[in-house]
């Protein structure tokens, strides 16, 4: 319960100040009862949960009391924090059904006379520094202030514990993390950065949109062409963090070059494994329909179909990985079908899909792995329930990955096991692998 | 001293929803939501926690059943 000090030092009647929100007492009966009904209400308990948790008072001369966990901490240069101010909404992470499905703490700062220390904060675990694009939980609290005793214009953060966090601005590119010698300490002009304290929707890494401005979500079975197929990262950041890691694992080998590893080393195909490769060879020997490399697994069938009209349709069958690498998909209706039974993995790797109309047919829980190469072009993807598709772009010099990008039409709470399904293309070791031309 | 007004209205929104209503303009019914609130606080009914006895309608009566909150929850 709130207690009542019969002495009002200074001490209590911060205190008192604390339990109804940092507002000052106020000095007519009204307003006196309604703040000790707040107080009342919440049991004289100093902080309030999330959104208001950590407040400070702000004195004179930039001096500011600070209340956490029932401390109090004297601040100097205190800067207000407005906890409307600079409410990012561009943020347009989506799921097909359009469900938040839960939120995160970050901070935006903005306002900076170092524009480029703007942005989006997370608190990086490892390192300690606040740093853009990489989520962590946040405390609870935290403050922009200048240093005294640094040059002026240098902006710092501050947890709960005044552990002080220096935030960074990128003074060039391709510079990613704060270890990173070219990080440099925001500074700038005034005004003072305005630092937000906001819950970041959190949305299932990513979906299919039904419109080139990416503002409506696909439905189930829906075919999306290519001006729907996200290209980038602002938008899906967080399929970003999660799926390259992943395929950089893999004992540091860019992905591109692990799958050439494996098509390389390929073993002979076991005598009862039963592929048919329907493609007219003259076509082949042209160039234009080359370098199909299809693998499956002992005891299924793959079926690969050139039709009259140019189709070239790939069927697998149960629970098969398909790779298919290189080529140009002819006009005229190409498809790759993903089994209708059990759940098939599928790798396309460069190459172009055919500009008018090659499909990818999915039924429900299927993967599917772009790399590089162009575009869908006029095709589609169906994709269903479950399906998770994997968009991988990479530097052709050096064969690294700089994009990745991850679909996927399955509750949020099954895309580790989806990854999981990606882990275990990239680790196929091509026993039964074989590939055609 | 000036306050910073967000926590504060953090709280507001936490006191009426314990209250069930919102934060009254008159001191009358003021002092009955701080009855309510004691008394949800103490994990009671009003009347439970005032041995029987609604909630009373004058200031008076009000802050006795304040002072017998406050000696007894």
């Amino acid at each position: 319960m709130f207690n009542l000090f019969p002495v009002a030092s200074d001490a209590k009647v911060i205190g008192a100040t604390a339990a109804i929100g940092a507002r000052a007492m106020g000095q007519e009966e009204v307003t006196l009862l309604k703040q000790i009904l707040v107080a009342i209400a919440n049991g004289g308990e100093p902080n309030p949960p999330y959104p208001g948790d950590g407040f400070y008072i702000l004195l004179e001369d930039g001096y500011a009391i600070l209340q956490e966990d029932g401390f109090f901490f004297l601040l100097e240069d205190a800067v207000p924090i407005d906890p409307l101010a600079g409410l990012d909404l561009s943020f347009r992470h989506q799921t097909n059904s359009g469900e938040i499905t839960g939120y995160r703490d970050c901070i935006v700062v903005s306002g900076a006379g170092t524009e480029a220390a703007n942005g989006r904060y997370y608190l990086d675990s490892d390192t300690g520094y606040w740093t853009q694009g990489i989520s962590y939980p946040l405390p609870r609290f935290f403050m922009v202030s200048q240093r005294s005793g640094f040059p002026a214009g240098q902006w710092w953060l501050a947890n709960g514990a005044l552990d002080p966090f220096w935030f960074y601005t990128q003074s060039s590119a391709g510079h990613d993390t704060p270890a990173e010698a070219a990080w440099e300490i925001a500074s700038g002009d005034a005004p003072a950065p305005t630092v937000t304290l906001i819950q970041e929707p959190q949305y299932a890494p990513v979906g299919l949109f039904s419109d080139s401005a990416w503002t409506t979500p696909a439905t189930i079975g829906q075919q999306v062409g290519s001006a729907q197929f996200p290209e980038r990262n602002d938008k899906y950041s967080e399929a970003n963090v999660t799926l390259q890691p992943t395929l950089r694992s893999r004992s540091g080998v860019p992905a591109l070059e692990y799958v050439s590893d494996i098509l390389t080393s390929v073993a002979a195909v076991p005598a009862s494994t039963a592929i048919s490769i329907l493609t007219d060879p003259a076509d082949v020997s042209g160039g234009s329909y080359r370098a199909i490399v299809i693998g499956g697994i002992v005891g299924f069938n793959i079926r690969i179909e050139r039709s009259a009209t140019n189709q070239i349709t790939v069927y697998t069958g149960a629970s098969t990985p398909v790779i298919i690498a290189g080529g140009v998909w002819p006009a005229g209706g190409s498809v790759i079908t993903l089994s209708r039974t059990g759940n098939d993995v599928a790798l396309y790797i460069n190459g172009t899909l055919s500009a008018s109309g090659t499909l990818i047919e999915m039924d429900d829980w299927d993967g599917f792995v772009y790399i590089g190469g162009a575009d869908i072009g006029g095709g589609g993807l169906y994709p269903w329930d479950g399906d998770i598709i994997a968009a991988i772009g990479y530097d052709a010099a050096d064969r690294t990955i700089v994009e990745a990008y991850l679909m996927t039409l399955m509750p949020p709470v099954l895309i580790a096991t989806a990854l999981t399904y990606l882990d275990q293309l990239l680790t196929y070791n091509g026993e039964y692998l074989t590939y055609a031309n | 001293m000036e306050a910073y007004p967000f926590a504060s209205d953090a709280k507001v929104a936490a006191t009426s929803a314990l209250i069930g209503q919102p934060i009254g303009q008159q001191e009358v019914t003021l002092l009955k939501q701080i009855v309510l609130a004691m008394a949800l606080r103490a994990g009671q009914t009003p009347e439970v926690a005032l041995g029987g006895t609604p909630i009373a309608q004058t200031e008076v009566l009000l802050l006795q059943q304040l002072l017998v909150l406050v000696a007894t929850t």
